[in-house]
């Protein structure tokens, strides 16, 4: 009983994680061209994958895109904003900088 | 002190091979912080990667930040460091086909390394041919507009003043525009004016340039010197003429007059007509103040394959402009959704879901056609945040 309930609270823990992962690239990335990243990157680790070990399905692009809706859909009222202006700040640039370049050169 | 570069908006993502490396390296290094070190090279996302590996994964970062004089400058994430950021570092000269040499920024790369003995253990460098993980920036409704002039503005030009100029423009030109409104008379064989109340008009102004204290006395002054001629020549600013006559001098205009009253040679004015678009769209929604907290996309510009501004950039001041009446609701979804690649909008949609929202005309579910004359656009969020 303990095993199952610890493996369910992981599972949810890193359900979790993606999440706020998730929530936080969309805020900077476009949907589906980062689903479209996501994808690419579990092809290449399936191609690099040692010969005559199992390698698991992957999931496809459209199942990715649906996730990462799901996540903006439930997470985008958290303003992450702040966050990278704080970033940005550090970094010596100011607000509007922050959007337009990212990085001061 | 540093040099400003500007650099495209949609730069500032994570380039895809830093992506797809962190996404893979990240957990090697979580699992052996003391064992392992990455090193990154890049121009671009770098705020971004930090948030990342620091604000949501707790590992310490350095970023070094290397300028074209040749000192580094230095900004801790956390006490040590696993996670290393080189900023402007991979510089390397070029030679043209004309003989002169030239920098030019290497392939952003990131190296997993041992961090005992600084070996490497595996690196990724960009490669030419692999797509660009496109950006997205939203902006809540409420002040989006002030959001968008400041950002088209630089603050020697004394930003505020040409952005509330810019901003009695805008309404004003939105106030001519809705006059030339026309909806197809069903049976009765002549145009209907569309009508768009002034005081809307006005309060979505208010809500889209937040923070501006808009002068209505002001806005019929510009509708009265609106020129005659075609609806995207604005009319002149009065109190920053200046301004204008400072930008008249690198401007590349063909006559003088062009520099500030024509869309295609002004920026300015560009914006200034996606803005008034946006602000007859809002006049069109039923709760405007229900969705001052509507995320919009800081691109105005795709707003330029809409079916009204192509409208407004051929018409004439005597043309009148024929609208389907869901027009304002196919504005709105453009610039929540934000990207032309997911839009397929056709005239059968009446509801739209994005970001938490839910975009939808006001007809939607109703069976009696006799409702079909008024629609009103209803911004409304579906879940503000559901915990998991």
């Amino acid at each position: 009983m303990t095993t199952v309930y610890s493996i369910l609270t992981a599972t949810s823990k890193i359900r979790v994680i993606l999440m706020h992962l998730g929530s936080f690239l969309l805020s900077i990335h476009e949907k589906r061209s980062l689903a479209a990243a996501i994808a690419y990157n579990f092809d290449k680790l399936a191609q690099g994958a040692p010969e005559g070990r199992a390698v698991g399905p992957t999931p496809g692009q459209d199942g990715i895109f649906g996730f990462l809706q799901a996540c903006e859909d439930q997470t985008s009222s958290f303003n992450w904003e702040h966050i990278l202006l704080a970033v940005g700040a550090t970094l010596g640039s100011s607000e509007e900088e922050t959007y337009v370049c990212s990085i001061p050169t | 002190m540093s040099t400003k570069v500007t650099i495209e908006v949609r730069l500032a993502a994570i380039p895809s091979v830093i992506f797809r490396g962190l996404l893979t390296m990240l957990p090697l290094v979580q699992h052996f912080p003391e064992e392992r070190l990455i090193h990154i090279e890049t121009n671009h996302g770098a705020c971004a990667i930090i948030t990342w590996v620091h604000h949501l994964l707790g590992l310490p970062v350095l970023v070094r930040l290397h300028h074209d004089q040749g000192f580094v400058e230095q900004y801790p994430f956390g006490s040590s460091e696993v996670i290393i950021i080189n900023i402007g570092s991979n510089l390397k000269p070029t030679i043209l086909p004309s003989g002169e040499s030239e920098f030019r920024n290497g392939p952003p790369t990131i190296t997993l390394l041992e961090s005992s003995d600084n070996e490497t253990l595996f690196r990724m460098v960009g490669e030419p041919d692999e797509d660009i993980i496109d950006a997205t920036f939203m902006t809540p409704a409420c002040g989006y507009g002030t959001k968008i002039l400041n950002a088209a503005i630089s603050l020697e030009d004394g930003r505020d003043q040409i952005t509330t100029e810019m901003t009695h423009i805008a309404t004003a030109s939105a106030v001519c525009i809705s006059k030339m409104l026309v909806i197809n008379g069903v049976g009765l064989g002549s145009p209907l004016p569309y009508k768009v109340p002034k005081y809307r008009i006005y309060e979505a102004a208010s809500l889209l340039f937040d923070g501006i204290n808009i002068s209505q006395k002001k806005v019929d002054q510009y509708i009265v010197d609106y020129p005659d001629e075609a609806l995207f020549r604005l009319p002149k600013p009065k109190d920053i003429s200046e301004w204008i006559q400072h930008s008249l001098d690198g401007g590349n205009c063909a006559s003088p007059e062009d520099i500030f009253s024509n869309v295609k040679c002004s920026k300015l004015c560009c914006i200034a007509i996606q803005l008034s678009i946006l602000i007859l769209a809002f006049a069109n929604v039923s709760d405007i103040h229900a969705c001052s907290d509507l995320p919009l996309t800081r691109f105005p510009n795709l707003l330029c394959s809409n079916y009204l501004w192509r409208q407004i950039d051929k018409g004439g001041r005597s043309n009148l402009i024929y609208v389907e009446s869901d027009v304002w609701l196919e504005i709105i979804i453009q610039l929540t959704i934000g990207h032309k690649s997911e839009l397929s909008f056709g005239t059968e949609n009446s509801l739209i879901s994005a970001r938490g929202w839910s975009i939808f005309l006001n007809t939607f579910g109703n069976a009696d056609p006799s409702y079909l004359g008024i629609r009103k656009i209803i911004a409304k969020v579906i879940s503000k945040y559901i915990g998991c």
